[in-house]
């Protein structure tokens, strides 16, 4: 399988390794696994489950965008004719599939152990604000790679974005007078994604109609960018070279 | 149009290493080669040219364009290899290398043949499907080199291109280069190799603490010294001093145990030194001749470019600089 673009080049190179895959999921299942088994609030395990998440595909983007910047293939990258709005698309967008592999191991694992109401809708919801709380990781831990000037920085920048992080989607209690911070941040894909999870597990899952389509939306973007990018990176096209 | 023009760039690191006040202009057809001792900018310059970097000062234009940001029409006709060769270290060489060649705007039947032809070139054929991460340093290299090379750009940048390649690909691309210049298209080869340098080279240049210090083609630099040998000169002691006055022997310097001197090709002459410095008290270990270099004819250039006129004004390289 010949990569002809960025998207393409990355998701091989992603899914090239067993042993790397395997690692990506085993971490993320360890790391859950006590908010899946553990009796404890319905709030606290929804909490510790989005909280794997965004530790696992924030600090998965940044570090390894970190890596393609310090040795030098995304200078390679730069110098290609390509735009810059399509390369940070392909790598984006290739960084958060690579995620949603650990991502769905353990959401399915959390929902086979403790979901109640499991609907299609209400999966559909959880899947939606799945991606776009990964995507919007992924894009994050991208960005504060870029600001970041070493890998140490990479990882002190990146912990206090995820203390924000869980902050401002009510991840983590807040003391009243920083209550503002939870309100500012309702409604963000992360938020969202821990409140769906919650509701799976306590009988109180509504899942409103704008939520589901635009859910269904997320999904078919993603999903539809993915194929367009994949698709265009496999077969040559006409050649323009044969000239030369 | 020169493929190439800088005006007074400078580009200066925190830890004051850079270029400074570099003037040039490439011809096309034209494949410059840029030496330099560590640290001297080549690489700096390099990066300017390649349009990773933007100049600090002084204006820059790369075929035609600006130098940095490159727009994309621009970084389709330039190829650039890195001193740092930079791979998807889990794929494998030949997936790497048709990455770059479609990235290019390479396609239909030509792209695999194409693929094949630098393959086999580069002599990676036989590890063309292994990952590029068991790849050695010098397969690294050749691997860059021919992604950028692939779609034979109008401006190929290559950065310390000798270090770790093998003798069989650095005639290669020696060929390679000679046929660019036949073309009309423009290389830009810095590297510490003068001797191979000179073979690859049409034209050079010679850094020293960011700026250009000597400049000119390479057959007529390398006739300059072509009667001249260099002569290097182990000694016991450390308290050599005195200075020959021996007809024949040019740039005598004694630094500590160590002599270089530039000799004329008479195969007297080492002997006369020897017994010369024999004769002053100076007990040597051991001595080595060799012819001179590229790098000994832009010194020398250097030399009488200080004693003449110490700033050089703009260098023009190129075919049409001999006419």
């Amino acid at each position: 399988m010949m990569p002809g673009n960025v998207f393409r080049l990355q998701m091989t190179e992603a899914f090239s390794g067993r042993r790397r895959m395997a690692l990506r999921v085993w971490v993320s299942g360890l790391l859950a696994l006590p908010f899946i088994l553990v009796a404890m609030p319905a709030r606290a395990q929804a909490a510790g489950i989005v909280m794997v998440i965004v530790f696992t595909a924030f600090f998965g983007a940044a570090v390894s965008h970190a890596r393609l910047r310090a040795d030098l293939r995304l200078s390679r990258l730069q110098l290609l004719p390509t735009s810059r709005a399509t390369l940070w698309l392909d790598l984006v967008l290739a960084s958060m599939l690579a995620r949603v592999v650990p991502a769905v191991v353990v959401l399915c694992g959390f929902v086979a152990v403790n979901g109640r109401v499991v609907t299609a809708v209400s999966l559909i919801r959880l899947a939606g604000w799945l991606c776009a709380s990964l995507l919007l990781l992924t894009a994050l831990g991208s960005v504060i790679a870029r600001l970041a000037r070493n890998n140490a920085e990479v990882h002190l920048f990146g912990a206090l974005t995820c203390a924000v992080i869980a902050f401002v989607s009510g991840v983590t209690p807040l003391p009243d007078r920083l209550k503002w911070l939870t309100a500012a941040g309702r409604g963000n894909p992360i938020w969202l994604l821990r409140s769906s999870l919650t509701g799976l597990t306590t009988e109180a899952s509504h899942v409103r109609r704008e939520e589901l389509v635009f859910s269904l939306l997320v999904i078919a973007l993603i999903a539809g960018t993915a194929v367009l990018r994949w698709v265009s990176g496999g077969a040559a096209r006409a050649k323009q070279f044969d000239a030369a | 149009m020169e493929p190439i023009v800088a005006q007074d760039i400078t580009r200066r690191y925190p830890s004051g290493r850079g270029v400074h006040d570099v003037c040039l202009s490439v011809r096309s057809g034209t494949c410059l080669a840029v030496l330099g001792a560590n640290g001297s900018g080549k690489t700096t310059l390099t990066r300017l040219v390649a349009g990773l970097e933007p100049a600090q000062r002084g204006r820059m234009s790369v075929l035609g364009g600006p130098a940095y940001p490159r727009p994309s029409n621009l970084r389709r006709r330039c190829g650039v290899a890195l001193d740092t060769p930079a791979h998807w270290d889990s794929l494998s060489g030949r997936e790497n290398l048709w990455f770059f060649a479609r990235q290019y705007g390479l396609g239909g039947s030509f792209l695999p043949r194409r693929v094949e032809e630098l393959l086999s070139g580069a002599d990676l054929k036989a590890q063309a499907d292994e990952p590029v991460a068991d790849y050695s340093f010098g397969m690294r290299r050749k691997l860059s080199i021919v992604e950028a090379i692939c779609h034979d750009p109008d401006l190929l940048v290559l950065d310390e291109a000798s270090a770790g390649a093998d003798a069989a690909f650095l005639d290669q691309l020696v060929e390679w280069c000679r046929r660019r210049c036949d073309d009309g298209k423009t290389t830009w080869v810095a590297d510490r190799d003068a001797a191979w340098l000179s073979r690859v080279g049409t034209d050079a240049i010679m850094l020293c603490d960011g700026r250009i210090k000597a400049a000119g083609d390479v057959g007529e630099l390398m006739a300059s010294v072509d009667a001249t040998n260099r002569i290097e000169i182990l000694l016991e002691q450390d308290d050599f001093t005195a200075i020959p006055r021996i007809p024949g022997v040019e740039d005598f310097d004694c630094q500590g145990k160590r002599i270089t001197a530039q000799v004329q090709a008479d195969q007297h002459l080492p002997g006369e030194l020897l017994s010369w410095i024999a004769g002053c008290g100076g007990r040597v270990r051991s001595m080595e001749i060799r012819s001179a270099t590229l790098y000994e004819a832009l010194m020398k250039q250097a030399k009488q470019r200080d004693r003449e006129a110490p700033s050089p004004g703009r260098t023009h390289l190129g075919p049409q600089a001999l006419s």
